[in-house]
Formats: C-alpha cells, sequence, structure tokens
C-alpha cells in the first residue's frame, strides 16, 4: 500500500509544498548575511528531503497524509497592526510580552527600559540591528552535531527532517532573546502566538534564546487560534543554556481543533545549567512537539514535564530525544496524557546514555488513561544505556478509569460525567502540582476541567446516538 | 422508608439474594447480621445502585418510590448513602474538593444554593472534629495512603456531612480498634432521628453494644432467617449462627 515509491508521487502532489519550494527559489536575498547561508543551505535541503511517512520509525503511529492534502497558503500578509490581543493574555502576570500574530512578531514592551545588554525583540529586528549577535546562534543551536540527535540516533535514514528545513528555509520572523552573562530577569515573558482568520495559512516562525553565564529567566509560550482554520503553524526554538545559566519554560498549546501544529525545540545545555520546562499539548487537531535535548557540559539539569490531551478527534503527539554524552548530568522526564473520543496519542521518549556519561540520572515516566472506546496510545519508551554507572528508569502506563471509583463518587451524588472529570483530572494532578507559577498553574486547571467537560458532553452525546 | 419485597439478586449467573424481604421505618435503626458469603454486600450494593448485579425479582420501594429505577446519584440526592466496606483510593482528587462537590450536588439537587467556600470549609473542620479525622486529611487525595481506620472515619464524616434520610453502613467496623469503633457509633447516634433511618450491616455484636439497633435481622443464605430485638445479636454472639443454620435446614 504505502511503498515508497508511492511515496515519491505524492511528493509531487503535495501543492502547497512545490509553491513553497518555487517561492524560496525567488525570493531576493537582502544580501549574503549569515542568516541567507542558513537560509540556502535549508533550502537546498529541503529539495531533496524525503516526506515523512508511516515506513520511518519517526511517523509510524503519526499520520501525516492529511497535512499534505491541505489547501495551504504558503504566503500570509500580516494581520494590520492595530489589532488588540490583549484578551489573550489571560495569566495577569507582570510581564515583557511578544505577540506572534500569523508569524509577525512584534515587542509590545520598551526596549529602551530593559536591563542592561538585554535584547528582547522580533528576529526581524535582530537580523537589522544585531546581525552579527544573531547568526551566532540561529541555525547554530539545531544543527550542533549532538543537539540534532532525533536524526542520529535513528540509526538509518528512516526519517525526515522535512519540517526542520521547512522552517529554516523560510527562516521568518519570531523571538529573539538574549541575556548576557549574569542577568537575572525579575519579569518572565510572555508570547502569544496567534493564528487569526479562518484563512488556510502555513505559518512559521523561528524563534531564538540565549542565555549567557549565570543568566536567568522565565519563559511562558501561548499558542492560539481566534478562529476555525485549516491552518498549519510550524515552530521551531533554538535554546543555548550556558554555564550556570537557569530557565524556566512554560508552553501551553490549546490551538483551535482544526488547527495543525508542529513545534522543534532544540535545546544545549552547558555546565551546571538548569532547565525546567513543563509543557501542557491539549489543542489542535493534529499536533506533533518534538523536544531535543544534548549536554555540552556537566552538572546540567534538565527536568521536563508535561500533559497530553486528545479529546475530540485529536491526534497529539510528542517525541523527545535526549542525549547524555557527558557524565554527572541529571535529565527528569514525566508526561500523563488523557485522551477520549477517536482520539490518538504519540509518546516516543529517547534518552541516550553513551558510554562516557557515567553518574548519569535519567528517568523517564509515560502514563495515560484512555477514557473511551476508540481511541489510541501509542507509547514507546526508549533508554539507551552504554555507560555502566548511572541511575535510570523508564516506565509507561496505558489503562482506564477504575469503575469502583466512578461507582464511589456518583454513590456521594456526584454525576457519572462529572465523576469521570475529577478522575481524570485527579490523574493529571500531579503533574499539574508541579507547576511553580501560581497564575499558569490555576489557568491549566481550568482549561483541563473545562475541557474534559466538554468532552464528557460529546460522548454523552455520542453515546446516546 | 424502606420496603424490600420478596428480592431475589444474582451475580454473573449465580443467586445471592433469594427473596429477601425487609421493612425499615423512619426512625429505625436495623441490624443484619449473618455469616460470610450470606448476601449482606450484595443488599448494601444493589441498595446504593451498585453496577454488576442482575436484580431477577421483587422490589425496593423507598420514601414511596421505586428505588430500582434511580441511578446512582440520584439514589444519593434522594438521600441514600452507603458507607462502604472498602472506600476506594481517590489518588489526585482532593478530599476537601471532593467533599464540597458531593455536598453542594446533593444541595442542588433539592434546589437549594450552593454553600461557599469559607462556610464550607468551616462546617468540614467542624465535622472532621467531631469524627476525629486530623484535618491534614482534608487537603490529601480521597482515602490515599489513609491507614484503615481513617479511610472509615471519612466515611462516617461523609455520612455526617451529608445527613442522609437512610444509611447504610456495610460493615464498617471491620478492622477497626475499640476507639474507632465508638466513633463509628457516635456517627450513627448523632444521626438518629425521627425522619431518619439506618441499616448496620456487621459480622460482630461489639459494634451493636454502641449502637443499640430497633431490630437485629439474620441473614443467611439470601433469606432473613430470623429477626428479633437487640437480646438476638447477644445470643448471636453466644451461640454463633450454627443453630439457626441448622434449625433451618429441619
Amino acid at each position: 500500500m504505502n511503498t515508497p515509491a508511492n511515496q515519491i508521487t505524492q511528493v509531487s502532489q503535495i501543492q502547497w509544498l512545490d509553491s513553497f519550494k518555487q517561492s524560496i527559489g525567488l525570493a531576493t536575498s537582502k544580501g549574503p548575511d549569515a542568516l541567507d547561508l542558513v537560509r540556502q543551505r535549508a533550502g537546498k535541503a529541503l529539495a531533496s528531503e524525503p516526506v515523512p511517512f508511516r515506513k520511518m520509525e519517526r511517523w509510524r503511529y503519526t499520520p501525516v497524509d492529511g497535512l499534505f492534502k491541505l489547501p495551504l497558503n504558503i504566503v500570509k500578509s500580516a494581520p494590520a497592526n492595530d489589532r488588540d490581543f490583549s484578551d489573550f493574555f489571560t495569566l495577569g502576570l507582570d510581564s515583557y510580552r511578544f505577540i506572534i500574530a500569523d508569524g509577525k512578531a512584534t515587542f509590545l514592551g520598551d526596549v529602551n527600559n530593559l536591563p542592561a545588554g538585554v535584547t528582547l525583540t522580533s528576529m526581524h529586528t535582530a537580523r537589522q540591528q544585531q546581525p552579527e549577535l544573531l547568526s551566532r546562534y540561529a541555525g547554530k543551536i539545531m544543527n550542533h552535531e549532538g543537539a540534532d540527535n532525533g536524526f542520529q540516533t535513528s540509526g538509518s535514514k528512516k526519517d525526515s527532517r522535512l519540517f526542520q528545513h521547512l522552517n529554516q528555509s523560510a527562516l521568518t520572523d519570531g523571538i529573539f532573546i538574549h541575556i548576557p552573562e549574569g542577568v537575572k530577569l525579575e519579569k518572565p515573558v510572555e508570547v502569544l502566538f496567534v493564528k487569526t482568520g479562518d484563512e488556510a495559512d502555513l505559518i512559521q516562525t523561528h524563534n531564538v534564546i540565549v542565555l549567557e553565564n549565570k543568566a536567568e529567566m522565565t519563559l511562558i509560550e501561548n499558542h492560539a487560534s481566534e478562529k476555525a482554520s485549516d491552518s498549519f503553524s510550524n515552530n521551531q526554538f533554538e535554546i543555548d543554556l550556558q554555564n550556570q545559566s537557569r530557565m524556566k519554560h512554560y508552553f501551553l498549546q490549546n490551538q483551535h481543533t482544526s488547527n495543525w501544529f508542529r513545534q522543534g525545540i532544540h535545546r544545549t545545555q552547558s555546565s551546571e545549567s538548569h532547565y525546567q520546562g513543563w509543557f501542557g499539548c491539549c489543542g489542535s487537531h493534529w499536533s506533533r512537539l518534538e523536544l531535543n535535548a544534548f549536554f555540552t557540559g556537566e552538572n546540567a539539569v534538565s527536568d521536563i514535564k508535561g500533559i497530553q490531551l486528545g479529546m475530540d478527534g485529536q491526534v497529539n503527539d510528542i517525541h523527545m530525544d535526549i542525549r547524555h554524552d557527558l557524565p554527572h548530568c541529571q535529565s527528569e522526564q514525566h508526561f500523563r496524557g488523557l485522551v477520549s473520543n477517536k482520539s490518538k496519542i504519540v509518546f516516543d521518549g529517547n534518552i541516550t546514555v553513551s558510554k562516557d556519561a557515567q553518574k548519569t540520572v535519567a528517568h523517564l515516566s509515560d502514563n495515560n488513561l484512555m477514557l473511551t472506546r476508540n481511541t489510541e496510545v501509542d507509547a514507546k519508551p526508549q533508554l539507551e544505556i552504554y555507560a555502566d554507572d548511572v541511575q535510570c528508569s523508564h516506565g509507561t502506563s496505558i489503562g482506564e478509569l477504575d469503575e469502583q471509583q466512578v461507582f464511589y463518587l456518583r454513590s456521594r451524588g456526584i454525576d457519572e460525567n462529572h465523576a469521570r472529570s475529577l478522575l481524570s483530572l485527579g490523574f493529571v494532578a500531579e503533574l499539574i502540582e508541579n507547576i511553580e507559577l501560581e497564575e499558569f498553574r490555576q489557568h491549566m486547571l481550568d482549561l483541563l476541567d473545562q475541557q474534559l467537560r466538554a468532552s464528557q458532553r460529546v460522548e454523552t452525546v455520542n453515546g446516546s446516538n | 422508608m424502606l420496603t424490600i419485597n420478596d428480592l431475589k439478586v444474582s451475580v454473573e449467573q449465580k443467586d445471592i439474594l433469594k427473596g429477601l424481604s425487609l421493612q425499615v421505618n423512619a426512625g429505625e435503626v436495623h441490624a443484619i447480621m449473618g455469616p460470610n458469603g450470606s448476601g449482606k454486600s450484595t443488599l448494601s450494593h444493589v441498595l446504593a445502585g451498585k453496577d454488576g448485579y442482575q436484580v431477577t425479582s421483587g422490589t425496593v420501594t423507598y420514601k414511596g418510590t421505586n428505588l430500582l429505577d434511580l441511578e446512582t446519584e440520584e439514589r444519593a440526592h434522594q438521600g441514600v448513602f452507603l458507607a462502604m466496606q472498602y472506600p476506594v483510593e481517590l489518588p489526585g482528587v482532593n478530599n476537601m474538593v471532593f467533599l464540597r462537590e458531593s455536598y453542594n450536588a446533593l444541595r442542588k439537587a433539592r434546589g437549594e444554593a450552593e454553600l461557599d467556600s469559607a462556610a464550607f470549609i468551616k462546617l468540614v473542620r467542624e465535622k472532621a472534629d467531631q469524627v476525629k479525622l486530623p484535618s491534614k486529611l482534608l487537603k490529601r487525595s480521597v482515602n490515599s495512603g489513609f491507614s484503615g481506620g481513617e479511610k472509615k472515619r471519612n466515611e462516617i464524616l461523609q455520612m455526617a456531612l451529608l445527613e442522609p434520610s437512610l444509611a447504610i453502613l456495610d460493615e464498617t467496623d471491620s478492622g477497626l480498634d475499640i476507639d474507632a469503633l465508638r466513633i463509628v457509633a457516635d456517627g450513627v447516634n448523632q444521626l438518629r432521628s425521627d425522619d431518619r433511618a439506618m441499616i448496620v450491616v456487621t459480622h460482630y455484636q461489639r459494634l451493636l453494644d454502641y449502637i443499640k439497633p430497633d431490630v437485629v435481622h439474620v441473614l443467611a443464605d439470601g433469606q432473613i432467617i430470623k429477626s428479633g430485638d437487640f437480646s438476638l445479636a447477644r445470643e448471636l454472639e453466644d451461640k454463633g449462627y450454627g443453630w439457626l443454620l441448622d434449625g433451618e435446614a429441619a
């Protein structure tokens, strides 16, 4: 059925991809700066890159054909500048704010009022004003020999970097954050990625974040949409955490359940750096989050937690690659998933501990709850250990709600739908409690409660049909 | 209050209750005793509406309506409460939240306004003191990591809070020490009133010493084979069930 030969035919049938390739060929180059070289290199790679399909190990459980059939517009004019998106900033935090509306980034704060040496700006502006600084990092972190391990550990050509190349060959707008040595950014940075309108657009952003030695910051990403649309967001983050820097990263993807979403986050961490990430993957018809981390120094810590929600015919995919090449680093990876109503969760978590990475501490867990029939969970934890003095563990589970628990709640007067919502919320509560930022934690709780109840209503309607 | 007439119930094709009849009036406390496997827990579960039991014949009338027609939560709304023999743990579900959801669900069903958070917390603290449940257990997940005695006290707390019309205690005394037993008995005695009824299912006389039921029934092989006053419980404690079962056979 799905032979490579068929695939090759299919490649030429992806209209939006063909249009995109033509458009980058025609794009006028603003000058041969370093980023143009990155862009051109990616453009060349894109031309010959195979399209992901089921026979590739990393795409085995994630159906992607529908994405290639979308009638995507590859050029999108940015929305008017006077649009007000303040309603989307629901956390009520005193923060530095960015808006990225349909891929166009705007920093809302006063650049003259930032701590000395701090850069918070759009990629577009950074390219004009700080090209040397930007070109030191953009395209470098994600193409780092080690950070790019998602590709390498597959051990074969059975993968596709189509979306990475697609992103880099456009090298569109996004945010650029550079925190100089020793600076602790007191206020968090909040970035709203919003898709406006109902057009089926290809929207790409490329974002670069650099924390120099001993720098600290908190980043909050919120991915939302105004309306239903068959749009596809393809985002890329590059994060470089230098010696003893600390970053807290909160991610919420709650786009409309008609949208398609992919985001890669490539991260390198130097000695004694500390990264704490929390990922709420709730929205979109189809979403794929790729988390890659690579330690370039010893005694670094990476702690990521997240939840995956598939409530309404969704596909929710997390692919994670953590690579320990050096000794004494620690990585914690803990995820939970809730899936119902013809939805699917894919979790592919890889940790590689090379032979020199002695004293590595690495733990991975992924637990899922299937709330209804007609759901699917594909959980694939993989721990490859080549060192002999490490503390590592991994485990996954896929289960259902315990009917004894449902009965207990019902016998106390709580109706069945609400009982199931409470228990489902209880299943992810432990991870939610780990969210340090109180406003974000409360927001996640409210959001989950709301989505679980809505999902129960869907199931009740379907069940009575 | 509750009239059970010739109730027959089977579980996976196996007959458990074989024509049980029972009349419980408002203001009364009934004890149901009987050997293992006689159908005591089945009776409790059927009254609370648990799945997995097939009622093959008979009727259960509660406050004039057919109890078996009601969903589990509707029975709770109507004032039926089952204190479980094995209260389940609900990881991640906060005890205080659970108690409030339950309390307000019942108020809502009665057409009353929900109690606000502050007033509710005050109420729960009072009730928790009564049943000697450490207040730190209110902040934990429901029954998670609770000792056996703490779980039972949490059941009695719920009973005290929800003030049911018909409370069924399914072997709530099993595995409890004397102090915990007193707390269970106090919980029952405090709720005793002219407009409430209680069914206390138990193996042992000990709990009944504190509760002093109005009527004692012996349930054996799916039927009530003897009823009497509190002295029957004493007799059972002395003689066991053998003499009744033998009499039945003869």
